[in-house]
């Protein structure tokens, strides 16, 4: 059905797995029958990969670009899903930006950066059956220290990227396009775009976004419900150690989490 | 309180089952598996759950016993329905609540009216419905004090429960949440402290699917398929007498909020493209209950997906892919057909899909005898869609005036209408043209030999007529009257 072309080699292949009813119904099947059948099912692959992107990153890219990469992709994973978003979207998105002809673009890769992140966002969740209250806990084992909730995570993007939000909320992409393209123009050779480590956090519908100094995004990968705060700076201190004289910033930094509930 | 007794009630509890105690934001989260209904909360004190339940838009109803706070939350949050009463007065029904909060509200209960109380609120939740539930443990400070009061007025120890005790009451409910431990307080004139808590959260079973009378299903009428191109049209409230949505739209909870309010406003049936009812191996499980969550939201009477499989083990086509009509098919469909509606909990229709070849396989049934026996045989109904049967008879030769008369008439619960499109010879079902002539006809004919409660409109795309698609539903529904 993906590539009627091979009709011929498959039926000729007596080892293709086929069953005698597929047989039968594939050598029956006139060719060109087969074409167009074929072109529709690949058209709705296409439209599902194409609909299932967020609006935000289709502002961006031209819709024939778009229709030719979930082309490209439709063909290289004919077992792709866009569901669940968290591994179906996540995969797709996520091979998009790796593409030669988005790969260059700061604000898609902003974009898909933040998309990315809100896809493993977890708000809406019932709690586990008893045992557990964190729900993305695969052990039975007493955590001992915190980590991030299941609704808060972390993304690298440019420092652009809130900028690049609220022009796309008040629909103001083509001058926020013009500025970047500017900036960009006014920076000297060699200087490589800077990249800002964010939290993303959902409430709901709602997605609050916070940028993070490095030291606070290290420390937060240290987190893994096994250490405590403490023991979390302590490590990040010993991996970098020009954080020393930030280390009571770094402790500091558990009370804010803690009123925001961003720790479980 | 002391804190050596705060380091008793930590150390009495080194191994809880749940490792947190409810919190506000773990409430919130569980808001989509509340199915439809009223909700209640007992002992609302500062109103806080109530309002936050409202906001989201349950139709709620709070109880506390003091009027002067009442009457303040009643003033700043009128939508709500605000009850200043004794929870041991008459003021709830039986049955009726798609969830329920008592959160610390048994403290002040004398211990020997836990019983009672507590089966009333066993019985006040409908089939499906959650219980909320916190309450002190002996471990609690306040347990040697005399919180409660009796009916009087007459001081009396403090109510304290076991988890024990909850379980056996609510023994055969599916336990959600379960919390034996201490949890952190700070409010005058205690400040900071911390009290010792029970608390689960319990569904109550549901009602087991029985034997679908098809007959009793409710007559909807005439309806459109919801799309965002049509939503300020579907604001109008004469345009469409119920709702259909795409199901696969609507999976991430994170549409439920959405779905609440529409369902409010119109009945809403969900209609599926990714059941797959035919592939080896069935319906994805994790699929089925969020078609369950969906289902149990809206309240639907039905739902519906095609009788086609979408997917393999190899890949995915998202095209509706018609099945080859041999017994072997037919067995796995009956087989999946049925493990989907005892999961989802409600009948399902199967739709007629749209085709474009057949194979002549051997020992092979018509179209029309394999839909019927998998309705008869997975006991499920027909969604007849008469646009796909005018563009089967166009590409494929088929009558389609003998496909209608030779169904199950009384299992035909709906129809689909849409206007296809030509191309290379073949009529695809693009859902994006005004509705055939041929196929109003079959609609007519139909209507003579089947008994439909709902007809709905499918459109895609070209929206540039709205009036005309207005048009539409409204001679479907006049040829239901018609009938009727």
């Amino acid at each position: 059905m993906l590539a009627p072309q091979d009709r011929a080699s498959i039926l000729a292949d007596c080892q293709s797995g086929l069953t005698s009813d597929e047989f039968i119904a594939l050598s029956q099947t006139p060719q060109d029958r087969l074409e167009a059948i074929s072109n529709a099912v690949q058209r709705g692959r296409i439209s599902v990969l194409t609909a299932s992107l967020p609006a935000t990153v289709r502002v961006f890219v031209p819709f024939d670009l778009l229709e030719t990469l979930a082309k490209r992709y439709a063909y290289c994973y004919p077992a792709a899903v866009v569901y669940p978003p968290a591994q179906g979207l996540y995969n797709w998105m996520q091979w998009l930006g790796e593409q030669p002809e988005l790969s260059n673009s700061s604000p898609i890769q902003d974009l898909i950066a933040y998309e990315l992140g809100l896809t493993q966002l977890v708000f809406y969740r019932k709690p586990t059956s008893a045992g557990l209250s964190d729900p993305t806990s695969t052990k039975l084992s007493i955590r001992t220290g915190p980590r991030l909730s299941p609704r808060v995570g972390l993304i690298v993007a440019s420092p652009n990227l809130d900028r690049l939000l609220k022009a796309l909320e008040q629909g103001q992409t083509a001058a926020y396009l013009a500025q970047v393209s500017l900036a960009v123009r006014a920076q000297p050779q060699g200087q490589a775009a800077l990249h800002q480590g964010w939290l993303l956090a959902r409430w709901g519908s709602e997605v609050e976004r916070f940028p993070l100094h490095w030291s606070v995004y290290a420390l937060l990968g240290y987190l893994d419900g096994q250490r405590s705060w403490e023991q979390a700076v302590a490590a990040t201190v010993m991996k970098h150690p020009e954080l020393v004289d930030q280390t009571v910033a770094l402790l500091a930094w558990q009370g804010w989490f803690e009123r925001k509930h961003f720790l479980v | 309180m002391t804190s050596k007794h705060t380091q008793k009630t930590e150390q009495q509890y080194s191994q809880p089952l749940a490792q947190k105690a409810l919190s506000f934001e773990t409430v919130l989260a569980l808001l989509p598996w509340i199915p439809a209904g009223p909700v209640l909360d007992l002992g609302t004190g500062a109103g806080q759950w109530a309002t936050a339940l409202a906001d989201y838009g349950f139709e709620v109803t709070a109880v506390d016993a003091d009027p002067e706070k009442i009457a303040v939350l009643n003033s700043r949050e009128p939508h709500i329905h605000w009850l200043a009463a004794d929870i041991r007065s008459e003021i709830w029904s039986q049955s009726r609540y798609a969830a329920l909060l008592c959160l610390n509200l048994f403290p002040f209960l004398p211990k020997s009216e836990h019983l009672t109380q507590l089966k009333r609120i066993k019985s006040a939740l409908r089939p499906g419905g959650l219980l909320i539930f916190s309450g002190f443990s002996d471990q609690d400070p306040g347990a040697n004090l005399n919180m409660a009061s009796s009916q009087t007025g007459e001081p009396m120890p403090t109510g304290t429960l076991s988890l024990e005790e909850l379980r056996q009451i609510f023994a055969g409910w599916e336990p959600w949440l379960e919390y034996v431990g201490p949890l952190a307080d700070d409010h005058p004139p205690h400040g900071a402290h911390q009290h010792g808590v029970v608390q689960v959260i319990y569904k109550k079973p549901e009602t087991a699917l029985a034997a679908i009378d098809w007959q009793k299903l409710p007559e909807l009428g005439a309806g459109l398929g919801w799309r965002h191109a049509l939503a300020e049209l579907l604001e109008q409230e004469s345009v469409a007498d119920f709702i259909e949505i795409m199901s696969d739209d609507f999976l991430d909870p994170q549409w439920d909020r959405f779905l609440l309010a529409l369902s409010q406003r119109y009945t809403v049936i969900p209609h599926g493209v990714e059941l797959s009812v035919g592939s080896l191996g069935g319906a994805d499980l994790a699929y089925l209950e969020q078609i369950a969550r969906i289902v149990a939201r809206c309240n639907s009477p039905w739902w519906s997906d095609h009788l086609c499989y979408t997917q393999t083990s190899r890949y995915k086509t998202w095209s509706l892919n018609p099945l080859p009509c041999t017994e072997e098919a037919h067995d796995w469909v009956v087989k999946n057909a049925k493990q989907a509606m005892q999961v989802v909990g409600k009948p399902l229709l199967l739709e007629n899909p749209a085709y474009y070849w057949r194979p002549e396989l051997p020992n092979q049934f018509s179209d029309v005898e394999f839909l019927s026996r998998v309705a008869q045989n997975a006991d499920c109904g027909i969604l007849l869609d008469v646009a796909n049967l005018f563009g089967n008879a166009h590409n494929l030769g088929i009558d389609p005036y003998a496909f209608i008369e030779a169904l199950p008439g009384e299992r035909v619960i709906q129809i689909h209408l849409a206007g296809g499109r030509l191309h290379q010879n073949l009529l695809f079902d693009t859902h994006d043209q005004a509705v055939h002539s041929e196929t109003w006809k079959l609609l007519e004919h139909t209507l003579k030999h089947c008994g439909i409660k709902a007809i709905s409109l499918e459109r895609d795309d070209h929206y540039e007529d709205l009036q005309a698609l207005v048009n539409e539903v409204a001679l479907a529904r006049q040829l239901m009257g018609v009938r009727s």
